[in-house]
Order: C-alpha cells, then structure tokens, then sequence
C-alpha cells in the first residue's frame, strides 16, 4: 500500500495557507486588471478538482490505496483554489467568483479507463507543474509570484505519486497498464494528435457535449490559450520541458528509452501488436 | 527517473556529481533545484548517493 508513504511525504511539505504566505508583501503597483482576471480563472480551474475527484473514486472502487490517496489530492487541490480565492478577497474582491461560477465546473464525468484517467492526470500534474512556474517568472508581483511558486511544487508531488500508483499498476497488470500509459504519453505530448493536451480541455460527458470541458464552462472559455500563448507566454522551450519531464518519467517506469513523442508511439504500435497477438 | 523542478533525469545529476562530487545537501543544491522545487526526488538522489559514495556520506556531516 502507497497511501501511508505518500501521506507522509506530503505532510512533510505541508504549508500554511495563513502563515507561510507572505500576504505583507503585496504590491499593488505591479498588477494589472488582466493579470486578476487569469488568478480568478486560475481559481475556477482548480476548484474542478472536485468532479475529478468523484470521478477517481468512481471509478476505482476496487482500489482501496489509490482512492484513500485522493483523499489528499483533493484536499490539496482545493486549497490552491482557496489560496487563489483569499488573493482576490485581500487584494481585488470584485474578481472573486461567484458561487455559481465555481458550481459552473462541476458536473458530471462519464466512465472511464482508470489506468487512462490516471496517466492523464501524471501528464496533466507536470503540464501544469510547469504552466504555474511559467506563471510565477511572468509575474512581477511578489505574493502571487509565491504562490504560484507553492502551487508549482504542489503539482510536481502530486505527479509523483500519481507515478508511484503507475509503477504500482504495472506490478499486478503489465500489459494492460503499458498500453493505457503509453497511449496517454502518446496523446499528451503530440500537440498534432491532440490540441488539448490539458485534462481541463478534454470533452468528458457525452451528453453535454458540447458544453462538456472544464475549461468550456469557465465564465471566459477563450482565456486559457490567451493566457498561455499572449500573456505568460507558454512558448516551445517550456512545451519542450513538459515532454521531457512525461517522457523521461514514462522510460524510466517502461523501461525503455523515448527521446521523442515518436519512439513512445512506435513503441505503443508494437504493444498494441503484442496484445493483439496475445 | 526524471526530476521535473531540475528539468534533469537522476542519471544525469549523478553524473555531474561524479565529474565533480559534493557531499549530499552541496550536490542537492549545486546539481538540482530540489531545494526550491517540490523535494520528491530526494530520497530517491539519497539512495544513488549513498551507492556510491558509502564511505563519504557515512564519515562526513552534510547537515548545515
């Protein structure tokens, strides 16, 4: 069983929303109303934890260990949104979301692939591992510079043990596993095959469709490319570290070597040939 | 295994720290950003350490 390790890893680098933020140190000067828009929407993105987390422990009923590790995701991905959340009540309340705006991300997920879900999501973690530090040295102001230098930090553990729940899965069924890893590692780093690229940006009810991805049902749907591509500048050096950190992290749990997007596609053409072989 | 804070895999800090060998918390802060970054790989960067440098991690302090 992960839980008790993880939980004690976690808890090691537990921070306090109340004390280990530098609050004293804002500086009005250095934000735009723009910058407020992306922390609120930031904030509303973060609060879809929830039908994610339902989802998760839907769909892993029979998995005792993973299911109790959610239990701290969702706990830690509520406060990056409540931290968001205390930012615009301090410092620009007339940002904050409404109610309704945060219920907007809450709806139901359809059934799916547990070992998908849960590659999605590693891929998803160090995705925005790296958009939150991107966030952080595009900012100039000091308190929300930190904390998306906390949230940050928070992703790249919860990307880690979504990892250890991969090696895990591996154990028990090889193949089965290999292929739902590598199929995802194929789909998050092939910006041709997929433009989403973001849990967020995937469509997942089918009879919502269209209005089914999280990031369709923010108040702006149009804000997170213009936040990645005009504002932070999410350029090809940073896309190039986010398929550095899945690919290198799925040859070492795979056991084989990707240098690019195409050796994990090549080899998840010779396992799909294996299973079907089988 | 790939270190997502360094942007760097544990083969390669291990490798830097062989060119140039530090003791723990030194090689921890030369070679990685683990210090400002989310501390996950330690324990893992602790146990190539002490592979292979047994006898340095055993003798010397590298608690500041």
């Amino acid at each position: 069983m992960l839980f008790p390790s993880i939980f004690a890893r976690l808890e090691e680098n537990r921070w306090n929303l109340g004390t280990d933020v530098h609050w004293q140190n804002f500086d009005a000067s250095k934000l735009t109303q723009r910058h407020l828009h992306g922390i609120k929407m930031n904030a509303i993105l973060e609060w879809s934890a929830m039908p994610t987390a339902e989802m998760f422990l839907r769909d892993n009923s029979q998995d005792t260990d993973f299911s109790a590790f959610i239990s701290i995701w969702f706990f830690e991905e509520q406060k990056h949104s409540l931290t968001l959340l205390e930012y615009l009540k301090r410092f620009a309340p007339e940002f904050c979301p409404t109610e309704d705006e945060l219920s907007a991300v809450r709806f139901s997920f359809d059934k799916a692939p547990a070992l998908e879900s849960l590659a999605l999501h590693f891929c998803g973690e160090i995705r925005l591992n790296q958009w939150y530090r991107c966030a952080k040295a595009y900012h100039n102001e000091p308190v929300i510079r930190q904390i998306y230098g906390i949230l940050a930090n928070d992703e790249a553990r919860h990307a880690r043990a979504y990892l250890d729940y991969m090696r895990k899965s591996l154990e028990t069924g090889n193949l089965e596993a290999s292929l739902a890893f590598a199929k995802i590692g194929v789909l998050m780093t092939n910006a041709r095959l997929n433009k989403a690229m973001h849990p967020t940006n995937l469509h997942v009810n089918k009879a919502l469709y269209p209005d089914d991805t999280v990031n369709g049902r923010l108040p702006d749907p149009e804000w997170l490319g213009q936040w990645l591509s005009h504002e932070i500048r999410f350029d090809s050096q940073w896309e190039k570290k986010v398929e550095q950190g899945i690919l290198s992290n799925l040859s070492s749990l795979l056991g084989q070597e990707f240098s690019d997007s195409r050796a994990l596609r090549s080899y998840y053409k010779t396992l799909i040939r294996t299973a079907t072989n089988a | 295994m790939y270190c997502i804070c360094s942007d760097k895999s544990h083969d390669d800090i291990m490798k830097q720290q062989r060119l140039d060998p530090l003791p723990f918390d030194s090689m921890i802060s030369t070679y990685t950003c683990c210090t400002e970054g989310c501390g996950s790989c330690l324990e893992d960067l602790r146990a190539l350490f002490e592979m292979e440098y047994p006898m340095v991690h055993s003798t010397i302090s590298v608690k500041d």
